[in-house]
């Protein structure tokens, strides 16, 4: 079996800690379909479903995949409930090296690099979100 | 009570068209045990999309237990009000609709998004008079009525959601309308920076990538942006109406008014040019590694 390093995380600012332990390697793949039972990813709470599960396997160490295997729709709610809102609490390294989605079409692969973006933005602006756009509004008017 | 409202000239999707609707709107929305009746004896036409708009309003009334009646509905109107089934909401007769161009009106529930999402399927991207559209692009124009209908569903602080959809062959075009009544983007928006914001200026943030009033964990903020690339993409509209703010984008620009009246609730409707020919297929060159 393969050892690989463990790692613990600061809640909320992704910072990754080392702490030198190893664990047998597990993968966990998630198919989206069998989630949530049809083939059209829609709702948040759909998306929410999928958030807990990925969140509880990469707690637990587990790297994880998720397959988008005969997914026929998706829209941006059921993405940013499941995977924008992982930047919460995991950094980009993090999703990186335990993180992998399978089963994409072309099209989605698009949509999702773009939900992916507005939350790596939505939380590096959180605390300064509603100022910033304050001083915007003003401006335009 | 009894009160008569009239409905003139040629109620369109446009700026002149909503005006109408919501001043009807709002000479009835304090109404309340009142016998109201619709005048159409002196309109020419009336978009069926806007029979989402309609609806709601109507919906609206009869919560408020008024009785509601059409009068004088010209033989044109009456016949695609009954072909899309709206007069059949009302206690008037439905007809069958032979060429097959009517999306019909529905009231749905905030919570059936799948029974929405066959909707879309089954009576709109089935429409027999359609021309052959590629999968791609029928998968886009399900995603944007989606992302629209997840929107009101978020932010509409509402039970219901109204809609209705419209083919009109000689232009190429499908117009679809997606209403719900409660808040308005200007509320929400106001709500949410703490401070009093106009309607329009409040749509032209809200439609901004990555501008949300959600706080929690849960991003949002891009529905509607991917909407408005998608149709700039496909040369269709998109028009907003909320509270007293119109906005409307088509290929040719933006264009933004202020209504003298309000209007409690939020109107999307979405016109696709079905005779696009873009794949929508994207190449995919982009590597996949470490996308996150």
């Amino acid at each position: 079996m393969t050892q690989i390093p463990i790692f613990s995380l600061a809640r909320n600012r992704g910072i990754i800690y080392f702490n030198g332990a190893t664990m047998t390697d597990k993968k966990l793949t998630v198919v989206v379909h069998e989630l949530i039972g049809e083939d059209a990813a829609i709702s948040t709470e759909d998306g929410n479903s999928l958030y807990e599960r990925v969140e509880k396997a990469i707690d637990k160490g587990a790297s994880v995949a998720i397959s988008f295997k005969n997914i026929h729709l998706m829209t941006t709610a059921f993405l940013n409930a499941a995977i924008g809102q992982l930047y919460g609490k995991y950094s980009s390294e993090l999703l990186n090296l335990k993180l992998e989605i399978i089963d994409l079409a072309d099209t989605d692969k698009v949509v999702l690099r773009n939900v992916i973006r507005v939350a790596k933005e939505y939380f590096k602006n959180k605390d300064q979100v509603g100022k910033r756009i304050d001083i915007e509004l003003n401006r335009d008017n | 009570m009894s009160y008569s409202h009239e409905f003139n000239y040629r109620i369109e999707n446009n700026f002149s068209g909503y005006e109408k609707l919501i001043s009807f709107y709002n000479k009835t929305r304090i109404l309340m045990f009142d016998n109201i009746q619709l005048d159409f004896n002196h309109c020419t036409w009336f978009e069926a999309n806007l029979s989402a708009v309609l609806g709601a309003i109507i919906s609206k009334l009869q919560y408020d237990i008024n009785s509601v009646h059409f009068d004088n509905l010209p033989p044109q109107i009456e016949s695609i009000l009954s072909k899309n089934t709206f007069l059949s909401n009302f206690g008037g007769e439905s007809k069958a609709d032979t060429y097959g161009t009517t999306v019909p009106y529905r009231k749905f529930q905030k919570t059936d998004q799948k029974i929405f999402t066959s909707y879309i399927s089954n009576e709109l991207l089935s429409l027999p008079s359609l021309p052959v559209m590629s999968e791609p692009l029928k998968k886009k124009i399900k995603e944007c009525i989606l992302e629209i209908f997840i929107n009101a569903q978020t932010h509409g602080n509402t039970s219901n959601i109204f809609s209705c959809g419209q083919f009109y062959p000689k232009k190429g075009r499908v117009d679809f309308s997606i209403v719900n009544l409660g808040s308005t983007i200007q509320k929400e928006v106001s709500k949410y920076f703490n401070q009093e914001i106009q309607a329009v200026p409040a749509i032209q943030w809200a439609i901004e990538e990555g501008h949300t009033t959600r706080t929690g964990n849960i991003p949002g903020g891009i529905g509607l942006s991917t909407l408005l690339s998608f149709i700039q993409l496909n040369k269709g509209k998109v028009q907003i109406v909320s509270g007293d703010g119109y906005w409307q984008r088509n290929s040719s620009g933006t264009d933004y008014e202020t209504f003298q009246d309000y209007f409690d609730g939020t109107i999307v409707n979405i016109e696709f040019n079905v005779n696009d020919t873009n794949s929508y297929i994207l190449s995919g060159e982009e590597s996949w590694d470490n996308i996150f």
